[in-house]
């Protein structure tokens, strides 16, 4: 019995040595695909995320970063489901286009679900407005239409945007076509439209020293039971309020309705993987432990969090990975009434 | 304002900051003379190790990269005929033209130190333009950048050469295919063809290198010569002296076009890649004598050069007066002044000035080191023109190949490259001008997008009575005017035969070869058609540039063709002759082979990989088409091999294309072997 036991426990280290070899990305190189051109604001996200990683990986391989740009931001995840190496050598550091998914958008191969999830962070949001146009919440139902300068009306981030100001019953016109957030901001500069929908780091490089313009309101994220949660201190400027408190100021009550149901179900499930870091699918499950754990390890390493806020701002808010799994797997099940207010939003 | 002018160069003279500006002086003329890489790799590759510098020095070495490379890409715009960056292209016209004729050295002269006065220029406006310039950028919105965009369009008039109706044309199919990839009013792709290679847009580089690059160097190799093609002298540093005399002679060009690029540069979205078709086409419409253009005038290579060095100056106000990055690489030095906690806006005006003019001084220091050491080697880099043709291919190939694929790292890059490049060479042998092709393709995105953009803001054409717009349509108009004079005193001047010979301006590409000239009618025929038929089924505003390029176009083909038949008749004859004539000649014949040698390698990589298929290509050109042996081609293969392993996968980290075989080669290596080396 005793002779047994020995042998079962020495057979059970010898299989966790041999799997920890496996895990073991010594002398490997991990290449992270991003999904934008080199030099592009998302470039750097990926790059800073890329030189923190290899630290977090048992092992410490070397960790590069290859652009592969395209399709729409298609291409990169294309390249990861069908290509990918399976050993953990290959992730992607790209944005999960959910609505482009939903829609079927041309050039998108990957399946979302299929893929191993390492890790998901959602960008802080906010609208911003010229304070000569929006220095009120009253200013958003004035009489004459404030105009919104959008990326395009499919754009999931504009689609969010659209959806706070349906919400607010806001008086507003979309002109899409602007190529990001650095158009819209110079034509806010200019005064040739008011307002746009930021990410948190846009809004800082382009406003963070200007009068010109500034938040109106940010959009907060939602607990599971749908109530929003406080954003974490520091992010936004002092003052600027949520977009739930802008409502109860012009409605007296909470926010409530079909517009609300669909923009915290697009908050939620939509919006909460702007950065998404996917595997190829069918990869050994440790492995895919081995490297949520890494990515966990590196969000919450202080010296890429210092890293991150000298280079871009505030990070954006990262998920567990149960939260990220479950974006994952369940951003298509849209209920009947959103899938309908987002018909109408997009009809307009 | 002097005391912190004074402090910004003192923040340069330390001997950490100095040894970085010249690190960033030498990657950036690497850089700039390798077709196809540029300037914002370089400074993406150096971004990560400027977060624990000093700022003086982060700023120092990225802006020495961002300032030179467009020094140094003069060298394989005049040596090779291929463009070094986007924003050398037109030296190309009449660069090349130069080093053919054994005049590189001179060219080179004139080109840098209108770059260094360029850049120095820049650098000044830069400083002084600061604190006031602020209200005029602020003017120019949407309906401004279109009619800006219209201007440089117009442009296009002093790029057609002997026939206006090709020039329009190829204007036309240069606007069409810029409307490949997603709309911007609506999530349609247009002409995608159901390649999510062309859901975003066709990509510059691999479509300028097609156009320009390729031809260029086929020529090198089919005509069995050296680039130039005279007595092999480079003149030596006469002609280097003749060149900067050439400068100094024409330094009021040098002020315009620096003032061109300056004021270009800082509008957001314009860019470095327009600037020197401006500049060019300028310099050719204030010319009173400007029938050399096109053959070698160094009056043209005097004024894109000034230009596109002026330009990074200028695009620096309002990346740091307001943070509104006007290109990818003006993004990259935002990101690194905010990595360095400089926030730009006020506080690099006031109390970070001293930062602001060190990078003032950056500018200038790196732009006329740069162009004193370019200087002090081009006598040798001129030597290269006179040089076998075929030890220059092979390896000018490999960076036109990798030069294209760096850009998406996709097949479609080089499938692009590709049919660009036959599109390139039946243009070039058919008489049909390229620059307005490329011209058009870079202003038609923006001119789309700022109609649209004005179209809705102003919800119709209310915008047309805007002062700024209204100047801007007077200059469209004089420019047209002007362009219509001189095509009037040109076809005067065919009266007189000697006369006759120069009317091609700017137009250097006249094998004219009847044939292949109808072949390129019949290529824009078929693709004006499609798109019509095509972009019936879209929206008003998705469809509206597409036709608004390809209608007037199709009916300029019918009057072409219309005067065709006429001049031809009778047609079968004709044709038969003609047929006959272009079959039997050894360049087409050769050019034939020449893509098949391609093809073959395109194979080649599609089984083995990239790494492979490349060096194959280097060595079968030396052994098959230059006739050499042995150690001199094992010696070559091995340098391509070597840059291909150690600058491309190494440094760059490119994504290699996954070849079918190469699970079956990683299987058969050892263990122990870099399977990264071979795949």
């Amino acid at each position: 019995m005793k002779l047994k036991t020995i042998l079962t426990a020495g057979a059970a280290v010898l299989f966790s040595a041999i799997a920890a070899q496996a895990q073991d990305l010594a002398g490997k190189t991990v290449t992270i695909m991003v999904d934008v051109p080199a030099g592009s604001g998302g470039d750097l996200h990926g790059r800073i995320f890329a030189k923190n990683l290899g630290a977090h990986i048992p092992g410490n391989p070397d960790v590069i970063v290859v652009n592969k740009p395209g399709g729409g931001g298609a291409t990169a995840m294309n390249t990861v489901f069908e290509q990918g190496a399976k050993d953990g050598t290959m992730l992607c550091y790209c944005g999960l286009d959910a609505a482009g998914v939903i829609a079927g958008a041309p050039g998108i191969r990957y399946v979302p679900e299929e893929m191993a999830h390492i890790g998901s962070a959602a960008d802080s949001l906010a609208f911003v407005a010229r304070t000569d146009r929006v220095g009120k919440a009253e200013d958003l139902r004035g009489d004459e239409a404030i105009l919104i300068g959008g990326r395009g009306k499919a754009v999931s981030m504009d689609i969010f945007g659209n959806l706070g100001l349906k919400v607010l019953e806001a008086n507003y016109r979309y002109i899409g076509g602007f190529g990001g957030f650095s158009k819209i901001a110079a034509a806010m500069l200019a005064d040739e439209v008011h307002a746009g929908h930021a990410g948190l780091s846009g809004f800082v490089r382009f406003f963070g020293d200007n009068d010109t313009a500034k938040p109106v309101y940010y959009h907060p994220f939602f607990d599971t039971d749908g109530a929003p949660l406080p954003p974490r201190e520091g992010i936004f400027p002092d003052g600027v309020p949520s977009i739930v408190d802008v409502y109860t100021e012009l409605n007296g009550e909470e926010p409530s309705g079909d517009w609300w149901d669909t923009y915290v179900w697009y908050r939620s499930n939509i919006m909460s993987a702007g950065i998404a870091v996917t595997a190829p699918p069918g990869m050994e499950p440790a492995i895919v432990e081995m490297l949520q754990q890494a990515f966990q390890d590196t969000v919450n390493d202080p010296a890429y969090l210092e890293e991150y806020r000298a280079a871009i701002g505030e990070p954006p808010f990262f998920n567990s990975t149960a939260l990220t799994e479950k974006i994952f797997t369940s951003f298509r099940n849209a209920p009947e009434a959103v899938n309908a207010k987002l018909e109408e939003l997009l009809a307009e | 304002m002097i005391g912190p002018l004074f402090d910004g160069v003192l923040l340069l003279l330390d001997w950490s900051t100095l040894g970085y500006l010249f690190l960033g002086i030498l990657v950036g003329i690497w850089l700039g003379a390798v077709p196809g890489l540029g300037g914002a790799l370089g400074i993406v590759l150096a971004l990560p190790f400027t977060f624990s510098m000093d700022a003086p020095d982060a700023i120092a070495l990225l802006l020495a990269i961002y300032a030179v490379t467009s020094t140094s890409d003069t060298i394989s715009s005049v040596l090779l005929g291929i463009p070094g960056t986007a924003s050398s292209q037109a030296t190309v016209l009449d660069g090349y033209p130069l080093a053919q004729q054994g005049q590189a050295a001179r060219a080179f002269g004139a080109a840098f130190t209108v770059s260094a006065f360029g850049g120095v220029f820049g650098a000044i406006v830069l400083a002084v333009s600061l604190p006031i310039i602020m209200p005029i950028i602020l003017k120019f919105n949407n309906p401004e950048l279109f009619m800006l965009g219209l201007v440089g369009l117009v442009m296009v008039a002093s790029l057609t050469g002997a026939s206006i109706a090709k020039g329009l044309i190829a204007a036309a199919f240069g606007l069409l295919i810029s409307t490949v990839g997603y709309a911007d009013d609506a999530a349609i792709p247009r002409f995608w063809i159901g390649q999510s290679y062309l859901l975003d847009e066709l990509p510059l580089v691999p479509v300028v290198l097609g156009l320009f690059a390729l031809p260029e160097i086929m020529d090198l190799a089919l005509r069995n010569t050296s680039i130039a093609k005279g007595v092999p002298d480079t003149g030596g540093f006469a002609q280097l002296r003749q060149g900067i005399g050439d400068a100094f002679r024409n330094w009021w060009l040098a002020v315009r076009c620096s003032a061109i690029g300056v004021y270009v540069g800082m509008i957001p979205g314009l860019g470095g890649a327009v600037v020197d078709w401006i500049a060019y086409g300028h310099a050719v419409q204030s010319s009173k004598d400007n029938e050399n253009f096109g053959k070698g005038d160094i009056r043209g290579v005097i004024a894109p050069e000034a230009a596109n060095n002026a330009v990074r100056g200028g695009a620096l106000i309002p990346t740091v007066a307001f943070g509104i990055p006007g290109s990818a690489m003006n993004a990259l030095l935002l990101s690194a002044l905010l990595i360095q906690g400089l926030q730009p806006g006020k506080a690099m005006l006031t109390t970070n000035l001293d930062i602001t003019f060190s990078m003032v001084w950056a500018i200038a220091i790196a732009n006329i080191v740069a162009a004193g050491l370019l200087m002090l080697w081009s006598n040798g880099i001129s030597k290269l023109a006179f040089i076998s043709g075929h030890l220059v291919v092979p390896g000018v190939m490999l960076f036109i190949l990798m030069g294209a694929w760096t850009t998406n790292a996709a097949p479609g890059d080089w499938i692009t490259l590709l049919i660009f490049g036959a599109i390139g060479f039946s243009m070039k042998r058919g008489g049909w001008p390229r620059p307005p092709v490329i011209l058009a393709f870079v202003l038609g995105g923006m001119i789309e997008n700022s109609f649209l953009l004005s179209w809705k803001i102003h919800e119709g054409l209310g915008w047309l009575n805007r002062p700024i717009v209204l100047v801007l349509l007077a200059i469209i108009v004089l420019t047209l005017g002007l362009s219509i004079r001189s095509g009037f005193r040109m076809r005067q001047s065919r009266q007189d035969p000697e006369a006759k010979q120069s009317s091609n301006l700017s137009d250097a590409d006249a094998d004219a070869d009847p044939l292949l000239s109808v072949a390129v009618w019949l290529m824009m025929f078929a693709v004006f058609v499609a798109a019509i038929w095509i972009s019936t089924d879209w929206p008003v505003l998705v469809a509206a540039m597409p036709m608004l390029a390809a209608a007037p176009a199709l009916m300029l083909l019918a009057v072409m063709a219309a005067n065709g038949l006429w001049q031809s008749r009778p047609l079968g004859p004709w044709l038969s002759r003609h047929a006959a004539i272009s079959t039997a000649d050894p360049i087409n014949r050769r050019a034939v082979a020449f893509f098949a040698y391609l093809g073959a390698m395109l194979l080649v990589a599609v089984l083995v990989g990239q790494k492979i298929a490349i060096v194959a290509f280097v060595l079968a050109y030396l052994v098959r088409w230059g006739g050499y042996r042995g150690g001199r081609v094992a010696l070559y293969g091995l340098a391509c091999w070597a840059v291909l392993i150690l600058f491309y996968d190494r440094i760059v980290h490119i994504f290699w294309f996954r070849p079918v075989l190469g699970p079956a080669i990683s299987a058969i290596l050892p263990d122990w072997f870099p399977v990264w080396l071979v795949i």
